[in-house]
């Protein structure tokens, strides 16, 4: 049984479908990639699994539950946790804030009345719990920091270990690359591969930069025009011509 | 024989009200239309309208009432120049500089100039009069009765506004269907990126819609004069109120963004409001006051939270809309260490001298003003709360600190109950009240949640005061005692002076630990990004409802000190939902996000205009309406107030005298950063 | 692996044109708030001249496009129109200066018909015969789109609105064309209709600048290609010689380019 399923998934804007009766799955302590040229869907099936979307038909369970109906909230607590290709940070807090949050949110510990007598104020052990997250992210000492003075990448880092926070089963990373250079890309992969060795979790990597899926992931689906036209072990897809061809277009299966 | 004669009876009075309630209508109409135009043209929910068509009125009642100029010109200068001309000046001057910012940001500045409009126009013209007396309307003879079909009622000024409101409208859609600006405004509502990718000045078309829909609302608020129903007159600047909210309702029928349906809507709605006085029977209290003022309310708040339109998100249909980063949120900024220690160390300097004079010096006038200024800072930190905190706009604050006024009234007068007793359960009601209002708004958030705290506000002022279980009866009177407490009496100036300092920090305290606990953490993770707080699982109406009833309980405490310093409830000059948006200008203007930006607040609040205005420059007071509502502009920029902004500034180059290092700037970033926009 | 990527773009920019660029962006960066899109991109196009702009999602090359048409403002570096400094220029006045731009995706206004799309871009006159004329030379470039003329554009299909959007920017013979994606989303043949007019546009004189995904088309329509990846220029050079560096760049997982 998959940690988090979607199966026959179809989901149709204003007559044009987007998706088409996709099925993927992502185990537990696995690295899976989902790629596809530009508009082939990736982003409303990341959406569909997240809750952002509701599909018209297929469902999505998560350990075997189905969740195709719950709020985004919802699948959260249950253990998804999730990147974003736009940065999204909660501006005006510090980076040590942003964990502090998702470390409270999933203990669901808070409470008004704990607030008002003084309980609710941040413990030394959750600061470094924390800074150790930090430090093993390689953003040790910047707890302190106001967000915005953070580069692009450290401010993924944070987004990631935000989601870690929250103590997820299965991860969803959506375009972690857009807008880092190559070296930062790297250190980025990196690390990730580095943390989900450790803490087994399911990764799902939504990407456009095929080499990054190809050096950091062990299953990949290949979508374009809404179908999931193959996949199978990375390393077999990359070399699938159809794969090729969906992103040259059919000029290009040439060059090998 | 008798039952036909009654029903006969019945359709008669209704095809009356029908006719009286077009006019009406039609005046509602034009305001909702300009609502819709430059909604979608520029992304501004420009509440002011409201003002400016208060103005055209009161320049037209100025124009040819008082100085007899003939209609003609009157009307010329009051609708076809004073109206497109404001339009033109808010466009160019205020809302082009503010395109990025959220519609909530917009919110306030519109908040703004609806509270600084109509007094600078009181003040530029000396227009003072409480009661317009011999308005007459824009046709000569305009009380003349015709009777249609020989029955119904109906005077020359309702036949004229009606038929100009049909000629407006028809011209506008002439204008839309046949010219080269209308295609181009219709453009620009879909896409002005697109539009601009077609050499076509998006900036100049944006003008030219604020210029006809300012039009529209001086033509409202014209033909609106000789209206003098129970919704009150165009010629007070509190009368278009009712006629706002009206608007507000047409225009919420169809969701901001059909013009159509606006004017169709401020026609139903016209109808329904004279049929519903007609046909509500008279010996029910309830809905007898339906027949009144508290109409357009309800139907507002009702549009706002059954209407289903309103629920499904305006999908933005600008396939260019990720080229503009997104607006920042509302409140980003951050302190520093050093600024905090810096404010702490003035702020004790400040307040040390402050109560060596007080308790040493000053005479009972200048105590008082310092235990109002005390209080009032209670209040604001409501504001603190909701709007700095939660991120969030509710127009409803005065309502919860007339609740506490009320609620410790009453227990005094009814029960002989200490007013402290009072005052708390008048929090615990405010809560409740605050929690049962939010259920249904807090999901629809920004400009809605605005608008329907406001229509609650109003429907309070107007209805619920007047019942002897909320607002006490005349008879009794108003009066509330000073407390005494634990055998203490704190009826002297100076002790009531020390419980209010007292209740102040107390409240400031729990503030400050709501804000830095659980409560305060999702509520800063949802202002940053709602996206991603749900994504790590926070719920957010939840939390907004939690922080909304907190609010409306701090909200109430002030109101029951307030009334205690004055030891009566002086509702209108208190609580009246017009001083409550002034609030909430001034409490933004200065610094909504820190418990010291409500202190100051409160403090400018009280003491600026009789300092400042009165002593210093002998000016009106109601210059204060005008200064701070001008000032809500700097919101956009300036999300953190004006005061705090100034402090970061001095504090940045009191650093760079003492260490010659740059300081580290905090720049107020940008909230989520937006992708390239490959992806669609 | 054979192409190392070039970093100074000047000098393999090809032979220096007679007359000045139509368009010559000049060590451009451009970013969305914090988020980087561009680094020192330059570039130009010359009268007549047809350029590719390939290069993975999320390369940047919509954002040069952008900043190309006025869209989006650099943060750093120059973009001249005929030798003119448009920098800080709205996007309005580059399409006054022949520059035009369609967008990627559903690049018209939906709730217009195709004649009030047609009529909105061409500002240059109200003179109705004038008009008319405008919209027939669209119409017969677009014969798929002539018979619908008073239909809402939001309802065509796929194919016919980016047809719209492309007659939309031809009413008025353009100085400089940029395609952003014309392909994306397309069925072949269509994606051949919209070709064989931009083959007919060339022609006539119009200089071209083709953002696409799909290089095949880009490639065969263009003299000249310029290979975008994270932001950065990494090749440019003659159209024929694009393939081989595009896939490599693409799919070449050997990992020497990994540094």
């Amino acid at each position: 049984m998959s940690l988090l399923a979607a199966d026959g998934i179809t989901k149709r804007f204003a007559g044009i479908t987007a998706l088409q009766g996709v099925s993927i799955a992502l185990d537990e302590g696995e690295r899976v990639g989902l790629i596809g040229p530009n508009g082939a869907g990736k982003t409303t099936l990341f959406n569909c699994l997240l809750g952002l979307l509701r599909p018209d038909a297929g469902s999505v369970s998560f350990d075997g539950r189905d969740i195709t109906r719950l709020p985004v909230y919802r699948r959260a607590r249950l253990g998804i946790g999730r990147t974003f290709q736009r940065v999204e940070l909660f501006s005006g807090s510090s980076v040590r804030d942003h964990l502090l949050f998702a470390h409270r949110i999933r203990l669901g510990t808070g409470a008004l009345w704990k607030d008002l007598l003084g309980l609710g104020l941040p413990k030394p052990a959750e600061i470094e719990r924390c800074d150790a997250l930090l430090e093993s992210l390689g953003l040790g000492g910047m707890g302190d920091e106001p967000i915005e003075a953070l580069s692009l990448g450290q401010s993924r880092l944070v987004e990631v270990a935000r989601a870690l926070m929250t103590q997820p089963r299965a991860v969803l990373l959506d375009e972690p690359s857009s807008g880092l250079d190559r070296a930062e890309t790297t250190a980025l992969a990196d690390t990730m591969a580095r943390i989900q060795a450790e803490q087994g979790f399911g990764l799902l990597l939504v990407e456009h930069d095929v080499e990054l899926v190809a050096t950091f992931t062990e299953r990949t689906y290949v979508l374009d025009f809404g179908r999931l036209i193959t996949h199978g072990p990375t390393s077999e897809v990359m070399r699938d011509p159809e794969v090729r061809a969906a992103y040259l277009g059919d000029f290009a299966a040439g060059p090998s | 024989m008798t039952t036909s004669v009654l029903a006969a009876g019945v359709l008669e009075e209704t095809i009356r009200a029908f006719f009286q309630g077009l006019p009406i209508g039609a005046g509602f109409a034009l305001v909702a239309m300009s609502f819709v135009l430059t909604y979608k043209t520029s992304g501004v929910f420009n509440l002011a309208f409201g003002a400016q068509a208060f103005i055209s009125a009161a320049a037209y009642f100025e124009l040819h009432t008082r100085r007899d100029w003939p209609i003609w010109s009157a009307v010329l200068v009051a609708v076809l120049l004073v109206a497109p001309v404001l339009g033109l000046l808010l466009e160019r001057l205020i809302f082009r500089h503010v395109h990025a910012v959220s519609a909530v940001a917009k919110l306030v500045i519109s908040l703004g100039l609806m509270v600084a409009l109509p007094e600078l126009f009181k003040l530029a013209v000396d227009y003072n009069r409480e009661q317009p007396f011999g308005a007459v309307g824009i046709i000569p003879d305009g009380t003349a009765v015709y009777r249609l079909f020989g029955r119904y009622p109906v005077t020359r000024d309702e036949i004229a506004a009606f038929a100009i409101m049909v000629a407006a409208a028809l011209a506008l859609a002439a204008l839309f269907r046949y010219s080269r600006l209308g295609l181009r405004i219709r453009a620009v509502v879909q896409s002005p990126r697109m539009t601009e990718l077609n050499g076509v000045n998006a900036d100049w078309v944006s003008s030219g819609s604020w210029m006809l829909s300012s039009l529209f609302a001086g033509l409202a608020g014209v033909l609106l004069v000789p209206t003098t129903s129970s919704l009150g007159t165009v010629l007070e600047p509190r009368g278009y109120f009712p006629i706002v909210i009206a608007a507000l309702a047409a225009a919420a029928l169809g969701r901001l963004v059909s013009l159509p349906a606006a004017m169709f809507g401020g026609l139903l709605l016209g109808v329904v409001t004279t049929e519903l006085r007609t046909h509500l029977p008279r010996d029910n209290v309830i809905l007898n006051e339906l027949r009144g003022s508290a109409l357009p309310y309800v139907m507002l708040f009702a549009i706002i939270v059954f209407w289903p339109a309103i629920r499904r998100q305006i999908a933005g249909s600008d396939p260019l809309l990720g080229v503009a980063p997104p607006p920042p949120a509302l409140a980003a900024a951050n302190r520093s260490r050093g600024m905090t220690v810096y404010t702490r160390i003035m702020a004790l300097a400040f307040f040390t001298a402050v109560g060596i004079w007080t308790f040493g010096y000053a005479n009972n006038f200048w105590i008082s003003r310092i235990t109002h200024s005390v209080i009032f800072s209670i209040i604001f930190l409501s504001i603190v709360v909701f709007t700095g905190l939660g991120g969030q706009i509710a127009l409803c604050q005065v309502t919860f600190a007339a609740i506490g006024a009320f609620t410790a009234m009453q227990f005094a007068q009814r029960w002989d109950v200490s007013v402290i007793v009072g005052m708390l359960a008048g929090a615990a009601i405010a809560a409740a009240v605050g929690a049962a209002l939010s259920v249904p708004v807090m999901r629809l958030g920004g400009i809605w949640l605005a608008i329907a705290t406001l229509a609650f506000a109003l429907f309070f002022h107007d209805v619920l005061v007047k019942y002897g279980w909320v607002g006490g009866s005349l008879f009794h009177g108003r009066g509330v005692p000073r407390p005494q407490l634990f055998g203490v009496d704190f009826s002297s100036h100076k002790n009531f002076l020390v419980l209010c300092v007292a209740v102040l920090v107390v409240v400031g305290v729990l503030v400050i630990l709501v804000r830095e606990s659980s409560t305060g953490m999702a509520l800063r993770a949802l202002r940053g990004s709602e996206t991603a707080a749900e994504s790590i699982g926070v719920v957010s109406w939840r939390s907004r409802v939690i922080v909304f009833s907190v609010s409306a309980a701090i909200a109430a405490i002030g109101g029951g000190l307030l009334a205690m310093e004055e030891k009566q409830v002086s509702y209108e000059a208190n609580y009246d939902p017009q001083i409550g948006l002034f609030w909430l200008v001034v409490v933004v203007v200065l610094g909504a996000r820190t418990v010291e930006g409500g202190i100051q607040a409160g403090v400018a609040f009280v003491i600026f205009p009789v300092l400042v205005l009165e002593r210093w420059l002998h000016l009106d007071g109601a210059w204060r309406f005008v200064l701070f509502g001008f000032a809500a502009i700097s919101f956009a920029r300036h999300p953190e107030g004006l005061l705090e902004h100034g402090k970061r500034r001095s504090q940045a180059a009191m650093q760079r005298l003492f260490t010659r290092r740059p300081p580290v700037a905090a720049a107020a970033g940008a909230g989520g950063a937006a992708g390239p926009g490959d992806e669609p | 692996m054979t192409d190392a990527p070039a970093t100074a773009a000047a000098e393999i920019a090809g032979p220096v044109p007679l007359s000045l660029p139509v368009l010559e962006l000049r060590r451009v960066n451009a970013a969305y708030g914090p988020f980087r899109a561009l680094f020192d991109v330059s570039l130009s196009v010359g009268e007549g001249e047809t350029v590719a702009l390939l290069g993975r999602n999320g390369a940047g090359k919509t954002t040069v496009a952008r900043v190309a048409s006025g869209l989006v403002e650099p943060t750093e570096g120059e973009v001249m129109v005929d030798g003119n400094d448009f920098t800080k220029a709205r996007a309005h006045r580059y399409a006054k200066a022949g520059v035009v731009h369609v967008p990627e995706g559903r690049a018209v206004f939906p709730d217009f018909s195709v004649e009030e799309n047609l009529t909105l871009a061409f500002s240059r006159t109200r003179d109705r015969a004038e008009v008319r004329e405008a919209l027939g030379r669209a119409f017969e470039l677009f014969p798929p789109i002539a018979h619908r003329r008073r239909q809402i554009a939001g309802t065509l299909s796929g194919g016919e609105q980016r047809m719209l959007a492309m007659a939309r920017v031809l009413v008025e013979t353009p100085r400089l064309l940029i395609a952003d994606e014309l392909s994306l989303g397309l069925a072949p043949i269509v994606t051949d209709e919209v070709y064989a007019v931009l083959t007919r546009i060339r022609a006539a004189g119009t200089a071209l600048l083709i953002v696409e995904q799909h290089i095949g088309h880009a490639l065969a329509l263009c003299d000249r290609a310029i290979l975008l990846d994270h932001g950065a220029i990494t090749w440019q050079g003659p159209s024929d010689e694009a393939a081989r560096a595009v896939g490599a760049s693409l799919f070449d997982t050997s990992g020497d380019s990994k540094s």
